[in-house]
């Protein structure tokens, strides 16, 4: 199928398949630069507060780490895994995948790397849960409740965190699972080379 | 593993016709004709009509044991009986109790959908007052405060969301239970819309997330949460997971057995 082709369900009109328009480098590229901005968004702080010579400091993780020192553990969880834990799945797995799939056309590989399928399927339960983007509006919705109380300052984490939202979306889109599954083995178990 | 489709198997499919020449093996010849047997039932070229497993992560198609292809249990089965000789993944004809665990996870919610609107969210303590909060009363501060977009937001994100996909999930699944033959279009579409504003009812718990590690200002102000982000938490979860269990495959499934066109119009 040429690339750019969308092929629907005649009953529902849902997609079945959308051949990308783009390369497998492309999205390789997005991944690492997504990359690059997750560590950002992980390592500075979030939102500053201060109030007559009081200040205040978060990082994504001090969140979750206050919530869980308020013994709402399930919550700090919750918000661990949908900001931090499956992001960085997402982004390593497809750096695994993506980076095999180039070593192919490269013809420095015959084969996917090991457990490649395992990774995908994984990759395919885990990314639902990444909320990136309705953690940016819940980070917006409460500096503006704070707004009038103090001063509010946008740490550099929160401005990253915004671009990696743009960069996976664009990833996501440009990348085709069946540009992997169609490279793996039909009746073959799957797991580390034997 | 369950075998893959072979190429005679997937011309026959593509054409909906017997072979001409008769298959090689004889296992495949035993199949094509159970496999003709269920198409001449059911009429639409499915792949559960069809005799064959779509493995729900890959995509890849294979075919079912030539004897399970007429029994209507596997609509239900809890166990796979064969993984994906692709990917691995475990294949089921349709998502395995679907409807038992969809409503099951609808029943949770609802129950906790009370307790995450009764109780509070937050409890904010200044120097003058303490002053705790529900979700809706978040709602109105923040259209008291001017910025009622933001309050639209949260009041669609966090009441509109959760309570309209437990009324979509619920209406849907009913429709499928009394395998119900109207509009399969139409309900096929509110479940995709269900699944894709599930998540945004995340809000406000990253709101409050963020409001209590950042407002720690010692005696000057305080922001603690309250037992109803445990609850609300819990029924986003729960909503996230029914509209996961639901197939919305069940909604057509009658069209096959029957001889109604599901593009008829409707009245």
């Amino acid at each position: 199928m040429p690339r750019g082709t969308t092929v629907r369900c005649w009953r529902c009109e849902s997609v079945l398949i959308h051949e990308s328009r783009r390369g497998m480098d492309y999205v390789f590229s997005l991944v690492v630069a997504g990359s690059i901005l997750f560590l950002i968004g992980n390592a500075f702080p979030l939102v500053s507060l201060e109030a007559q010579g009081n200040g205040v400091t978060t990082t994504l993780f001090g969140a979750v780490l206050h919530m869980w020192q308020q013994d709402l553990k399930p919550v700090a969880a919750l918000v661990f895994v949908t900001t931090i834990i499956a992001p960085a799945f997402d982004l390593a797995a497809m750096l695994y995948l993506t980076s095999g799939v180039l070593r192919i056309e490269a013809g420095r590989a015959t084969a996917m790397p090991p457990w490649t399928a395992r990774v995908l399927r994984a990759v395919q339960i885990v990314r639902p849960w990444g909320m990136l983007e309705v953690f940016m509006l819940g980070a917006l919705v409460s500096i503006v409740k704070l707004g009038q109380m103090a001063s509010v300052v946008v740490g550099p984490a929160l401005y990253s965190i915004g671009a990696l939202i743009l960069v996976l979306a664009a990833a996501n889109s440009a990348f085709n699972p069946r540009d992997v599954w169609t490279r793996l083995p039909i009746d073959r178990d799957d797991g580390p080379a034997r | 593993m369950s075998p893959p489709l072979t190429q005679a198997a997937s011309t026959w499919l593509r054409r909906g016709e017997q072979p001409v020449s008769p298959a090689i093996d004889p296992e495949e010849a035993e199949w094509l004709a159970a496999s003709a047997e269920a198409r001449r039932r059911y009429g639409a070229v499915t792949a559960r009509s069809a005799g064959l497993f779509v493995c729900s992560s890959c995509g890849l198609l294979s075919k079912r044991p030539s004897e399970t292809i007429e029994s209507t249990a596997l609509i239900d089965d809890r166990e796979a009986i064969a993984d994906c000789p692709r990917c691995g993944e475990p294949l089921h004809v349709r998502k395995p109790a679907s409807i038992a665990r969809t409503w099951a996870y609808i029943i949770s919610a609802l129950i906790l959908y009370i307790p995450a609107n009764v109780f509070p969210i937050t409890d904010t303590r200044t120097l003058f007052d303490d002053q705790t909060d529900t979700i809706f009363s978040g709602v109105v501060f923040l259209w008291q405060q001017g910025s009622w977009p933001l309050a639209l937001l949260v009041f669609f994100a966090s009441i509109t969301v959760p309570l309209a996909k437990l009324i979509v999930l619920t209406g849907l699944t009913i429709s499928v239970q009394r395998g119900v033959l109207r509009k399969p279009a139409q309900r096929t579409r509110l479940y995709r819309i269900v699944e894709f504003i599930g998540r945004w009812s995340m809000l406000d718990i990253f709101a409050v997330s963020i409001l209590t590690a950042l407002v720690q200002l010692q005696s000057l102000a305080q922001v603690t949460a309250g037992p109803a982000v445990l609850a609300f938490g819990a029924v986003c979860v729960l909503t996230i997971l029914a509209s996961h269990s639901f197939d919305p495959r069940l909604i057509w499934d009658p069209f096959d057995a029957s001889n109604i066109d599901p593009d008829r119009e409707d009245d």
